[in-house]
């Protein structure tokens, strides 16, 4: 009884989620009965201040586009109508690494400042352990990019 | 029966914790409440005999306060044992749970407890045919932590190899065999004669090294794991088995299925015959 | 500057830390062996998903194969399934891969597997080898459908071992510590349910 009230809403607020999205990137399932939308169009990302280092990686929290991009991402492929919906989806979040083999570190406990890993991944095995699982548990914690602006490494933690 | 029909009922109140008031029972809800009461692991049991977890298998903290509760040991007792087949009666089982729960010296299992072992009835391939053979098993400490290691074994075809005749009717080397350099070895080590016949009184065949041998030269080859059991000395002067109820209802899982009061001698007969040593 | 400050503290601590690795696991916090059993029981969840996917018969070969590759990396090399039924109750043993091609390979139109909300975790107990074990249990219900009909049924207990150790890997050149959680033999049981 507690459980459906429970589910509900989880269900409300993912719709409130996945509707606040729309104007985001990732690829948002539609209802066959439902025409498709027009997206607008993307806005041009704000012009990057020009890098004081550029050779250099930088390891930070994700900025919040950056984080509501993945977190599209990762919603879309878990709630994918159909594989080829979440593989479209798992190809362009790709596009935002520097290589599909980007190490993934997830972290499940924290404690008086120790972290506690589990078996590092790769990007492409997570997103498709998102696929295949529809867990879409964890929220990015930081990420590393390139000088060129892609992400080199990813680390996540339990939302 | 009454017995059965109040433990029953004691099972149902004490591990339903959803209430049930006027709420349909579905077949799922059923069977998920009868899983919840089943002791699943060995491990459960004991945490159960022991008050350790609560009625959802979570383990309680050790400042909790009802972390090995003796209230709630002797409740988790009560549905520990086989109410069907069980071969003792209420009021053994009573002074038992007494005498563990007692507030003076209690007594708690553990994997890493004294007296105690696993009896493992197995097949092997033998000479062309699938037979069976038993296993006893216990935990070792070893390395950076512990093991289950084989601490002997029955097996019908060696108990009889070795049956040495005494007395008068017994084969044997005369005692002037010495003059003739032992020539008549070769009338006593022939196949499938009795080369036991010529040892020590006090010979006692080791079968585990035998066993081993015949399967480190595959003769012996293990084909499946048929049953388990574990017996229990830990509790000193009571003995008790625990088997796997695999059945309908609330009273599944490793529950205790025999229990004995036991003196010095009776633990020794008992032992003996687990071991199948007569 | 900061950089090369935690470079060296970082070095530092890994010292330490390797040094009393042995006692660090011995004293395992509460919480962090809470944390462990919830990632245990998260892999024993998706190794249930992966079994579900594999037993559709909607999902192509190529997927198919790709999700039993995912499956097989959570176990550890040579892990078994040991197999009984309430008709036949000695044990018979299946690599895990062999477990799912046999599953996949099932003859039915339509396989629904189900899992009950019941689950079990013993504590974890260590190895002379230093890894620590533990076994999770979990009930599964199997349904094989015919057309409308149904042609086979039954309820398993699974018990699947845990297996949980202290690694360290390499990454970018970074030294991470992690927590190795892979799933080992299974045993799967029949219940009169």
């Amino acid at each position: 009884m507690n459980k459906t009230i429970r589910n509900l809403a989880l269900l409300a607020l993912l719709l409130v989620f996945v509707a606040s999205c729309k104007s985001q990137k990732a690829v948002v399932d539609a209802t066959p009965d439902e025409p498709e939308v027009e997206q607008p169009a993307p806005k041009p990302d704000p012009k990057p201040e020009p890098e004081p280092e550029p050779k250099k990686d930088v390891r930070s929290a994700p900025e919040p586009s950056l984080d509501m991009r993945l977190n599209n991402y990762f919603e879309a492929i878990a709630n994918a109508s159909s594989t080829d919906v979440a593989n479209r989806n798992i190809r362009e979040a790709l596009g935002l690494f520097n290589s599909g083999n980007a190490p993934v570190l997830i972290i499940f406990y924290q404690a008086n400042g120790t972290e506690d890993y589990d078996e590092p991944t790769d990007i492409t095995k997570y997103l498709n352990y998102i696929k295949d699982t529809g867990n879409n548990v964890h929220k990015v914690k930081e990420v590393v990019r390139d000088p060129s602006g892609k992400i080199k490494e990813l680390v996540l933690v339990r939302k | 029966m009454i017995k059965q029909v109040l433990l029953i009922s004691g099972i149902f109140i004490f591990l339903a914790i959803q209430p049930l008031s006027a709420q349909i029972i579905t077949d799922n809800q059923r069977v998920e409440e009868q899983l919840l009461a089943s002791t699943k692991q060995l491990n459960q049991f004991f945490s159960r005999f022991n008050g350790e977890e609560d009625t959802r298998g979570r383990e309680f903290e050790p400042d909790d306060r009802q972390y090995r509760n003796s209230r709630l040991r002797k409740r988790y007792l009560s549905i520990l044992f086989d109410e069907e087949n069980a071969g003792f009666s209420e009021s053994l089982f009573q002074e038992f749970v007494d005498r563990v729960t007692s507030d003076a010296d209690p007594v708690f299992l553990s994997l890493r407890s004294d007296n105690w072992f696993a009896v493992v009835n197995t097949t092997f391939a033998y000479k062309g045919k699938s037979v069976p053979l038993t296993l006893y098993m216990q935990i070792q400490q070893e390395g950076l932590g512990y093991e289950w290691v084989i601490s002997d074994l029955s097996f019908e075809p060696y108990k009889s190899l070795f049956n040495k005749q005494r007395g008068q009717t017994k084969e044997f080397l005369h005692p002037m065999s010495h003059e003739l350099d032992f020539m008549n070895l070769r009338k006593a080590m022939v196949k499938n004669g009795s080369p036991e016949s010529y040892t020590l009184a006090d010979f006692k065949p080791d079968f585990l090294t035998l066993f081993l041998y015949e399967v480190k030269m595959g003769h012996l080859v293990f084909e499946t794991v048929n049953r388990v059991n574990f017996h229990f000395f830990t509790v000193d002067g009571w003995y008790f088995s625990l088997s796997n109820f695999n059945r309908p209802g609330y009273n599944t899982g490793w529950l205790i299925s025999d229990l004995l009061k036991i003196n010095a001698q009776q633990k020794q007969d008992l032992l003996k015959l687990l071991y199948d040593k007569n | 500057m900061n950089r090369r400050y935690n470079q060296i503290l970082a070095v530092a601590l890994l010292t330490v830390l390797t040094a009393f690795s042995a006692v660090a696991q011995n004293a395992v916090d509460p919480n962090r062996e809470k944390a462990i059993d919830s990632l245990a029981l998260e892999k024993v969840r998706d190794l249930g998903k992966y079994i579900k996917i594999i037993g559709n018969k909607n999902t192509p070969y190529t997927e198919a194969t790709r999700v039993m590759d995912r499956a097989e990396e959570l176990f550890a090399p040579g892990s078994e399934m040991g197999v009984s039924s309430l008709a036949k109750e000695e044990i018979e043993y299946y690599k895990v891969r062999e477990y799912f091609r046999r599953l996949m390979a099932l003859n039915y139109d339509k396989v629904t597997i189900e899992w009950y909300d019941i689950h079990y975790i013993s504590k974890l107990e260590r190895q002379p080898d230093g890894r620590y074990v533990g076994v999770v249990t979990i009930y599964q219900k199997f349904e094989g459908r015919n057309g409308d009909k149904l042609a086979y049924k039954d309820t398993t207990k699974k018990d699947i071992t845990i297996y949980v150790e202290k690694k360290e890997t390499q990454i970018a050149g970074r030294t991470i510590e992690f927590w190795d959680v892979i799933l080992g033999d299974i045993r799967v049981s029949e219940t009169t349910i």
